[in-house]
């Protein structure tokens, strides 16, 4: 086989393994440093071939299977992975719990009515409107000495209050939460449907106490539409990469 | 087009044990072992050279072995080197394949029943 042409087909052939790869949810560290071995194993194999096999798939063995290989292989190396059932309960079942309690955080900020439900919900309120007025003070904006502070420290501290109260309503911290469990999902090399199904356990658990099935508020609707973003996101930012390390 | 099998699961915890105890003589990157295999099995061991790195890997996520990327020759290739724990693997492994060979041989050729054996 002339030299270019068989360039090409070992092209071909690793690319076509990273192809798989990519569709796997794998880290792209990972990806990069099996690929790379690949790579030089293929210029060892070219710079030593005897003529014994000039096709590289009779060689290094079919592309699909390879890439099966490297992700059974890695799979393996985590509990995770090596558990079904632990998966299950890992990123369908958990993801509700934190999900829950924000939802419950939320709740109590957007809902006043809801202090009046009892004494966790009032403590959380509390904490939550103290940390931009403890933060004004270690920053030097409040005058702790007793005299009241000037308007536009007031100002100041009002639009910190508001931010961090948008900031959990409109689902930052659900997105947060989907975030880091479509990292964990890339990290243990789980399939892209396991991040799908945690973003959307966040999401449902998300859903407030009281819906029946109208119409959800801005915020409400925020609050469900962000860890979905967060999980679209992350298979679509899986897919670019590796388109981009493809064409490089 | 013709492929050889290149199922990592070709002989069952076989490849890790060969991986093992070949890098127990040396160092060794990825196409030397593979060239190392297929001498000590005079090739009678078939499968995809490519699947040899996931199996590098996980040993390496094990803790038997240790990995650098060195120039060798003039390039860059990544090493593989056996460390403590993958050598008192090796020793464990290699007394249960003992084991086993001899308890298969034995089952061939007739074992305590005194059958005839396949030979």
């Amino acid at each position: 086989m002339p030299c270019t042409e068989a360039n090409v087909a070992n092209q071909d052939w690793l690319e076509e393994v990273q192809r798989r790869l990519a569709e796997s949810n794998l880290p792209p560290a990972y990806i990069r440093r099996f690929m790379g071995e690949l790579a030089d194993h293929l210029e060892d194999v070219d710079e030593g071939n005897t003529s014994m096999e000039a096709d590289v798939s009779s060689r290094l063995g079919d592309p699909n299977q390879v890439a099966e290989a490297a992700i059974a292989s890695y799979r393996r190396r985590s509990f995770l992975g090596r558990h079904p059932t632990a998966a299950f309960l890992a990123f369908a079942i958990s993801p509700v719990v934190p999900g829950f309690v924000l939802g419950c955080i939320v709740a109590a900020i957007i809902c006043p009515a809801v202090l009046t439900g009892g004494p966790v919900a009032s403590t959380v309120y509390s904490i939550l409107c103290i940390v931009p007025s403890l933060l004004a003070c270690c920053l030097g904006i409040v005058d702790v000495s007793g005299q009241a502070p000037p308007g536009v420290t007031l100002i100041v501290i009002g639009i910190v209050s508001m931010l961090t109260g948008l900031l959990a309503a409109t689902g930052v911290l659900s997105g947060i939460v989907a975030f880091l469990y479509c990292k964990l999902a890339r990290r243990v090399g789980m399939s892209k449907k396991w991040m799908l199904i945690s973003c959307v356990a966040v999401a449902v658990s998300m859903l407030p106490n009281h819906y029946d099935g109208t119409c959800l508020s801005l915020l409400e609707f925020c609050q469900i539409v962000v860890p979905l973003a967060v999980g679209w996101w992350f298979m679509r930012h899986g897919r670019n990469h590796d388109q981009l390390q493809l064409a490089s | 087009m013709k492929t050889k099998p290149a199922n990592t699961d070709f002989l069952n915890g076989v490849p890790e044990l060969l991986i093992l105890s070949l890098l127990s003589h040396r160092p060794m990157y990825g196409y030397q072992l593979v060239q190392a295999i297929r001498q000590s099995t005079n090739g009678t061991l078939e499968f995809g050279e490519g699947c040899v790195y996931p199996i590098l890997h996980r040993l390496e996520a094990e803790g038997l072995l240790g990995s650098k990327r060195e120039m060798v020759g003039g390039r860059s290739r990544v090493v593989y080197r056996i460390n403590v724990r993958g050598r008192k693997q090796l020793a464990s492994t290699t007394t249960a394949w003992q084991k086993i060979v001899e308890a298969v041989s034995h089952a061939l050729h007739g074992g305590e029943r005194g059958e005839p054996g396949l030979a």
